[in-house]
């Protein structure tokens, strides 16, 4: 993913949208304080980040979701769009299940508390860029409740195409939703500790995927655009 | 079998039903029988009686009383001329005539035509044919010579008018062809066992209607009694003929039984005894006086006679007073076996002028007004079905609508209840933890030398516990693993930040059930409590958490911290407080120190208590 561009030893390019001045000032330096950061741009609302996603070269997208004119999605979106490379995380107060999926399905392959510290957004972002992503047991067991929903009505096909995980991938939502830690997955599983959150990155991925196909599944049958 | 209707018959209906019973009652009088279209018409005869002397009478004739009773024969001889021999077969027809009657013509024996005498007794009146033997008759003058004979009873012989014709009389004569016929008498018959097989098959099923019974009984004693009596039994058991008579007043009580049931009423015991009674004891006077008598056969007439014209009046009273015009209609037969059985015997004892006997023909009438009856009860059951089921379906739709109404008040009720609940707890839940950070914090801050720290772990404080309450919101049963994951998240980050090192393990801990997200916050705000403690008052660095199985399933969730005197001396207010909490959850806590520091146990039962703690 974006892994290289911190081999070439420069620092992440890092665009923050938040509405909220004390929050986003306060992030803002925690960014600015941390070498392998580089703030390009600090944004109050979604028409600047929209603006800014189209004109700063970015490496990452830190954004809140309830935006005065929008919702962060939208930046979400456009960022995978025009800079399909670049990553992008949601700040949240609760890390709620529902506003992460949500973010996760736009494209967003992690999420960051409101209330983080420095070493939080640190730890956060480094996972994040190196292609590791956190999930909650909240939120495992609303993915898990998804797949075993759809299995059950099988016999009525959801529409539109739907994220087939690996046995590892939903061993893995399980164990989560279980309570289980990282650690004592992996020692179950026989893989490294450092390998969940990778495949958690994957589960991530194909839930993006089957959301974006989903939309144009849904357009078509709408009448939206022809396939 | 016809219940009690409330609506009284109309004029007309009444009208109609006296007119068809005063018709047919009045039939034999208005009509006797058609005169054929004869070429000869023999209205004379010579007349003598078992030997006696020869007498010169008119026909129609019927035997004078010297004839008397039983068994005895007449003669009858009948002259006529011709001018020419006829080339067509000649025929002769006797429209009426009652008892057996054969003759010759010239010597030659005449050939009965239609008639064989299986199932007709003629001795009730019938109408016959005979063919002439070819060549029998001449030119001149013909002699017919006629015996009649009667085998049993006291009913006196008839002969009426013969008629001699060609093959076009013959054809024409549909009159004898009716009466003359047996084939329609054992039609009768079959009809007759339809209806008694049909009356069985009721009954059998529907044994508490006393109607049917009554129906059955009659109708089928009818049978066995009235076939018999109606056809020509073997010679062996023509002894029989006589007593017949005497089973008439058996059918006309049985009349009246049924009059009663069909009306309604309680059938009095008199009447069930007189059904077999009244028959044993005229055949018992028989016996002991020397066989039947011709006055005796009178009274069991005379008995029966009443007793019908009783059990016509039963219902003729209830048809006018209740209504239901098949009541009225079976009042007919009644009356007619009445009327003609008074009729009959002044036929038979020549008072009254009818070549036949007329209450063997209401028989038929009887069974077709009995089908007539059963069919009118069935449309009458099967409307009533309808009904019923209407009734039903009305009320089964109207009941579920009031179900439907209600079950929706009542799932109103519930989810306003349910919602009531959640708001309470929430509330509830908010106001013990956040509202308490919140104004804590305020105080802080208004102090003069705001202690940013402080606040800051007050606000921590406050978040924290805003992300308790919200995440226990979802938990079900059996998802304490799930909410200490998601405690254990919040935790890491939190003892990270302060430089403390977490080791955490529930992979030991046992299944708890019943957990409620109120069972779920009161737990993690106990190991909360018991984590901000160690970290409050014994500076710990490192902290372990851990699931444990404790005694009876119980489940142990053990915080264990390097630093010392957590809780002061173990009796603290913040333990005691702890205490309490855990009770309410039907646990306990233990506060035990350890060789690098103190140890929390938290106890829970494997069940926890359904009120939420």
């Amino acid at each position: 993913m974006g892994e290289g561009a911190n081999v070439e030893g420069r620092p992440w390019r890092i665009l923050l949208v938040e509405d909220d001045q004390p929050v986003r000032e306060r992030l803002a330096s925690l960014i600015e304080a941390w070498e392998s950061g580089e703030l390009v741009g600090t944004c109050d609302n979604l028409e600047k980040a929209l603006a800014a996603i189209e004109t700063k070269e970015l490496d990452l997208l830190i954004t809140d979701l309830k935006l005065p004119d929008g919702s962060g999605i939208e930046a979400i979106r456009r960022l995978r769009l025009h800079r399909p490379k670049a990553e992008a995380m949601v700040i949240s107060v609760l890390a709620d299940e529902r506003t992460v999926l949500t973010a996760i399905e736009a494209g967003a392959s992690g999420y960051l508390h409101k209330d983080a510290d420095s070493i939080d957004l640190v730890e956060a972002i480094t996972d994040l860029m190196a292609g590791r992503s956190p999930i909650s047991p909240g939120i495992a067991r609303v993915l898990v409740r998804r797949l075993s929903d759809r299995q059950e009505d099988g016999a009525q096909p959801a529409p539109g195409p739907r994220p087939t995980l690996t046995p590892r991938e939903t061993d893995i939502l399980w164990g989560i939703a279980k309570g289980f830690t990282y650690g004592e997955l992996a020692d179950r599983l026989g893989i490294s500790r450092q390998t969940v959150p990778v495949h958690i990155r994957n589960i991530y991925r194909k839930l993006e995927a089957s959301n974006r196909s989903e939309a144009v599944f849904e357009a078509a049958r709408l009448g939206l655009i022809k396939l | 079998m016809t219940p009690a209707r409330t609506s009284r018959p109309g004029w007309t209906a009444r009208l109609l039903l006296l007119a068809l019973c005063v018709a047919l009652m009045l039939a034999p009088q208005i009509r006797a029988f058609p005169v054929p279209q004869a070429d000869l018409v023999i209205d004379k005869a010579t007349f003598s009686l078992a030997d006696g002397q020869d007498e010169r009478v008119a026909l129609p004739h019927i035997w004078p009383r010297s004839a008397g009773y039983g068994p005895t024969q007449a003669r009858y001889e009948l002259d006529f001329t011709l001018g020419d021999t006829p080339q067509d077969p000649v025929y002769i027809t006797v429209p009426a005539v009652r008892h057996h009657l054969a003759g010759t013509i010239n010597g030659r024996e005449l050939i009965a035509v239609g008639v064989i005498e299986t199932w007709l007794d003629p001795s009730g009146g019938t109408a016959r044919r005979f063919r002439v033997q070819e060549g029998a008759l001449k030119v001149g003058v013909n002699r017919i010579v006629l015996t009649l004979e009667r085998r049993h009873g006291a009913v006196s012989g008839y002969l009426s008018t013969l008629y001699v014709g060609g093959t076009q009389m013959v054809v024409r004569d549909h009159w004898s062809r009716a009466f003359g016929t047996e084939r329609i008498r054992a039609a009768a018959h079959a009809m007759h066992l339809v209806v008694v097989i049909a009356l069985v098959t009721l009954w059998s099923g529907r044994r508490r209607d006393p109607a049917f019974g009554w129906l059955l009984l009659l109708s089928a004693a009818n049978f066995v009694v009235a076939v018999p009596n109606e056809t020509n039994l073997p010679p062996a058991f023509a002894f029989l003929k006589p007593y017949f008579v005497f089973a008439l007043p058996a059918f006309s009580f049985m009349a009246i039984g049924l009059s009663m049931a069909v009306t309604g009423m309680p059938v009095p015991r008199w009447v069930r005894v007189s059904v077999l009674g009244m028959p044993l004891a005229l055949v018992l006077v028989a016996a002991a006086t020397g066989g039947p008598r011709p006055l005796l056969a009178f009274t069991s007439a005379a008995i029966s006679i009443c007793a019908q014209f009783t059990a016509g009046f039963i219902t003729t009273r209830a048809y006018l007073r209740q209504g239901g015009w098949e009541v009225g209609l079976l009042a007919i037969p009644f009356f007619l076996t009445a009327w003609y059985g008074l009729r009959d015997i002044g036929v038979a004892t020549g008072i009254v002028d009818g070549g036949f006997l007329f209450s063997g023909f209401v028989r038929p009438l009887t069974m077709l007004i009995v089908l007539v009856l059963l069919m009118r009860r069935l449309t009458f059951s099967l409307d009533e079905i309808d009904r019923a089921n209407e009734t039903l379906r009305e009320r089964l739709s109207e009941r579920e609508a009031e179900l439907a109404a209600l079950h929706e008040k009542e799932r109103q009720r519930t989810a306003q209840l349910v919602r009531e609940q959640e708001r309470q707890r929430l509330m509830h839940d908010l106001h013990d933890g956040l509202s308490g950070h919140l104004v804590s914090i305020i105080a802080l801050s208004e102090r003069h030398e705001a202690d940013r720290e402080q606040i800051e772990r007050a606000a921590r404080e406050a978040l924290n516990d805003l992300r308790l309450v919200i995440n226990s919101l979802d938990i079900g049963d059996r998802d304490l693993p799930l909410a200490l994951a998601s405690f254990r998240e919040r935790l890491e980050r939190q003892l990270r930040r302060m430089g403390v090192q977490l080791s955490w393990s529930m992979e030991n801990l046992p299944e708890v059930s019943g957990l409620t997200p109120a069972h779920a916050l009161s737990i993690l705000r106990l190991l909360q409590e018991a984590v901000t403690n160690a970290l409050k008052h014994g500076p710990a660095t490192r902290i372990a958490i851990r699931g444990e199985a404790g005694d009876d399933g119980a489940a142990l969730l053990v915080v264990e911290n390097d630093g010392r005197n957590t809780f002061g001396d173990g009796k603290g207010h913040g333990l005691d407080n702890m205490r309490r909490r855990a009770e309410r959850l039907g646990g306990h806590v233990k506060l035990t120190p350890t060789h690098a520091g103190m140890r929390f146990t938290f106890t829970l039962p494997a069940a926890l208590p359904e009120a939420a703690a």
